[in-house]
């Protein structure tokens, strides 16, 4: 286990090679440089900063290109194309791409152009639609709507607020005007909220005509338009028909550049290396002919680095021990069986200083605790079988979804195991479909006990199990100590806990009421019943004696102890938390039984129609089933480990060791060039 | 013997299911729409914020199982419908905790959801840890699930 040892490496090179060392170093991905002092900073970094700023804006600009062509028939990856990795690039290939910079900068910009062109015509269509939809009711009107009169006449063309008939109107006009029934008025058309109007009245008497109108609720149209409706109609439709027409051809333009998106992929992941190239050249020293370089690197990687570097660019190499003060980053190492659950730990936090590695213990209960939780043989031969079907079909994984898989495959064997133990293989459908379809009562037996038989028994298991869990915690702080040669400390805060916890476990275990639950009882001779207790006792003592060492006043020091007594109220919360393996055990194989009585009962009366419903409720329901607990189990085993394991030794609070390489997105470049 | 027993076990095994479950609705509600607000920005969020959606939709499960336990423990799926006044009180009490701890612990993780929603909006890498933490008030409804479990199954062996 399992921290890797750290080296820091300090390159001066001289300024013309500055940009193939940091190229040959990004390739190789193992040097962390270390950001250099601020007041340090020289003109240089700025036109770095500059130059960082171009491919930044480059990747982003190709991203929206290609997101442009996405939407329009480029094919979306496949399905699984997430577990297939990414290609690998030979140097050639990578030059051959480097060749098209030019012209793929100069594609994203069409392409940009293109879909803006495309999505503003579709914004207009849009208000083009809207517009003929304003005019629909007055197409059979035969002037145009702008249509303000002849020599002696005006027209009004406009709106009246409800449904109206002419008659309604006219009475309208009555009120103010002597001769309304010598006007000219016509309803356009008349809806359930307004009423179209066309009048035409003597020039004089315009003003008064229109008035009357206003105060019934009289408006204009809004737009009026010099052509007739249905002219201005159809002329709408053709321009919205022509923006259909040039959209359609440049979608085809966009499709025809769809065989180009490789080359912008490259152009994006291109554009990454050399922005994360540029962040470095940023926090670099740098001299008029030279520059320098400092960062971290494992140990084992320093001297093919040492010896490439001085061989290829005769650049001054300098491999050091870390400064015992610095805040080297951190980096884990460990067997296959280890490595999946590293990502669990550095969701918590990478290991601080001096700290140990927890992912080797953490590894085999995380397994442990999961199966635990899960515990359905069926579920188990899924997760198994979907894994490691994912795992031998997509070799080129990357290493991240590798071993997010292959935890899954560890937890899914664990599963398998404690579900034959328990007797759990998708709920209890052997038995349902024995007796729904062949009326026999064949079952599938446990290899242990069913926590629904008795779940008392599950429950002492469980805390059982968590005591073994807490107490492992335990011993590693003791090893921390250890290492750390704080030999004193492993007593305080190790052995006096053990006497303490474990002794008042034993203890419980003999009294009545335990017996009473447990159907047990632990006989000790009297003998033994006094060293337990002299046990309980100095482990106390010690507790109470020691908890508040940091103080120098005794008062203190004693009150801070028996404080750090009650902290075994705290074990009692942590054991008990462990009560969630049987609560989710059980949840997990009670509504697999609910599904297959629900599938059982439907199915029987149907004779053999009924395997069909049988198989479809099955396999709804346990999908449903499994994809909950399946969330539940990590969350909860995630839960065990962080609060109640970790709280027993591991801080954390280190950073992550995060090599200067090419992060890219699509393609991974060949470790070494030619 | 009676039949008056099963109907007050039947209210309590129909509590339970009731409480939980609006609890656990109320409270997927309020996490879907923080969730949603987050995918508007970012797409790609989907898989992390639906799962830290569904966190409070758990305890509707649970009162589910302590339903279903009641059913198979008063014979609604078959067996004699007897049972003594008693027992069925019994059993409508020992609904109660999944019932309660289920309804109120849903809502309280929806907040504490909501926030870890939020939290993995601004900090995607912070997953695992914004996890966990509405996952610290399901220890509540777990305890009352394995309370209610452990009653209902021991009541039945009461001579009661």
């Amino acid at each position: 286990m399992a921290i890797v040892a750290m080296k820091q490496i300090t390159v001066c090179g001289l300024k013309h090679q500055q940009a193939d060392i940091l190229a040959y170093l990004q390739r190789c991905g193992c040097v962390q440089p270390a950001p250099i002092a601020p007041e340090a900073a020289s003109i240089s970094q700025t036109e770095a900063a500059q130059k960082r700023a171009f491919y930044d804006k480059g990747a982003a600009e190709t991203k929206a290109a290609l997101e442009v062509l996405g939407t329009y028939g480029v094919k979306s990856a496949p399905p699984l194309s997430m577990l297939a990795g990414r290609e690998t690039l030979s140097q050639e290939a990578c030059n051959a791409y480097m060749q098209k910079n030019e012209e793929t900068i100069a594609l994203t910009a069409r392409i940009l152009t293109l879909g803006k062109a495309i999505q503003d015509r579709k914004a207009e269509n849009q208000r083009l639609t809207a517009q003929i939809a304003a005019l629909e009711p007055w197409l059979p009107l035969a002037v145009p709507t702008s249509f303000e009169g002849t020599k002696t006449t005006e027209a009004l063309i406009g709106t009246l607020p409800g449904p109206l008939t002419r008659e309604a109107v006219m009475a309208i006009l009555a009120e103010k005007l002597p001769h309304f029934e010598t006007y000219e008025l016509d309803i356009v058309f008349t809806h359930s909220d307004a009423t179209g109007i066309f009048l035409l009245c003597r020039k004089e008497e315009r003003r008064a005509a229109e008035g009357a109108l206003r105060a019934a609720g009289f408006m204009r149209v809004a737009n009026p338009s010099t052509h007739i409706p249905e002219i201005k109609k159809s002329r709408l439709q053709s321009r919205i028909q022509k923006n259909e027409e040039s959209n359609e051809a440049d979608i085809k333009k966009l499709q025809s550049l769809a065989e180009k998106a490789d080359q912008m992929r490259f152009y994006i992941d291109y554009c990454t290396m050399r922005s994360e190239e540029y962040a470095v050249t940023e926090a670099l020293l740098q001299s008029r002919y030279a520059f320098f370089l400092t960062g971290y690197l494992p140990a084992n990687e320093a001297p093919e680095i040492e010896q490439q570097l001085q061989k290829r660019f005769g650049a001054a190499v300098e491999i050091a021990e870390p400064d015992p003060e610095a805040d080297v980053p951190v980096l884990l190492k460990n067997n296959a069986f280890t490595t999946p659950v590293e990502s669990v730990v550095e969701a918590y936090s990478m290991p601080a200083k001096g700290e140990l590695d927890p992912s080797v213990v953490m590894s085999l209960f995380y397994y442990l605790l999961f199966g635990l939780m899960l515990s359905d043989a069926g579920y188990g031969v899924l997760i198994v079988l979907a894994c490691s079907i994912c795992l031998t079909k997509f070799k080129n994984m990357e290493s991240s979804m590798k071993n997010t898989l292959k935890m899954f495959l560890y937890c899914g064997i664990s599963t398998m195991f404690w579900g034959f133990l328990q007797g759990s293989f998708f709920g209890d459908v052997v038995g349902v479909v024995a007796s729904t379809f062949f009326g026999s009562n064949v079952a599938l037996g446990p290899l242990w006990f069913a926590p629904l038989d008795d779940p008392m028994r599950m429950l002492l298991f469980a805390l059982l199990l968590g005591i073994i869990h807490l107490f492992c915690g335990l011993a590693m702080n003791m090893a921390q100590h250890f290492k750390n040669k704080e030999y004193r400390e492993i007593f305080y805060d190790g052995i006096f806990w053990y006497l303490l916890i474990g002794g008042l476990v034993l203890l419980l275990t003999t009294s009545s009421m335990f017996a009473d639950v447990a159907g047990f009882q632990l006989a000790l001779p009297p003998v033994g019943m006094t060293i337990l207790k002299g046990a309980i006792l100095a482990g106390a003592l010690g507790i109470i004696l020691t908890s508040g060492r940091d103080s120098k006043n005794w008062v203190v020091r004693i009150l801070r102890g028996l404080y750090g007594l009650y902290g075994a109220t705290g074990y009692l919360s942590d054991i008990l938390s462990y009560s969630r393996l049987l609560a989710l055990g059980l949840a997990t194989g009670v509504i697999g039984t609910v599904i297959n009585k629900m599938a059982g009962m439907a199915a029987e009366p149907l004779g053999g129609f009924g395997i069909i419903v049988f198989v479809i409720i099955f396999l709804l329901g346990h999908a449903i089933n499994l994809g909950i607990n399946l969330l539940g189990a990590y969350v909860h085993t995630n839960r065990l480990q962080f609060v109640e394991f970790f709280g027993k030794f591991y801080n954390g609070g280190g950073r992550k060791f995060e090599p200067f390489a090419a992060h890219t997105k699509y393609y991974k470049l060949s470790k070494e060039d030619n | 013997m009676n039949s008056f027993g099963v109907a007050l076990a039947l209210i309590g095994g129909a509590l339970s299911a009731l409480f939980a479950c609006v609890g656990s609705a109320i409270g997927v509600g309020r996490t879907g729409q923080a969730a949603a607000g987050v995918i508007s920005e970012n797409p790609s969020m989907f898989t992390k914020v639906l799962i830290l959606q569904l966190l409070p939709g758990t305890q509707g499960i649970y009162g589910f199982v302590v339903t279903f336990m009641i059913f198979i423990n008063c014979g609604i799926f078959g067996g004699s419908a007897e049972m003594s006044l008693a027992k069925g009180l019994l059993y409508l009490t020992a609904c109660l905790p999944m019932a309660i701890i289920g309804y109120f612990s849903a809502i309280g993780q929806a907040g504490t959801a909501v926030s870890s929603i939020q939290l993995v909006a601004k900090h995607p890498e912070q997953f695992g840890k914004a996890m966990i933490l509405p996952a610290m008030v399901e220890t509540y409804a777990i305890f009352g699930l394995l309370i209610s479990l452990l009653a209902i199954v021991n009541i039945g062996k009461l001579p009661v």
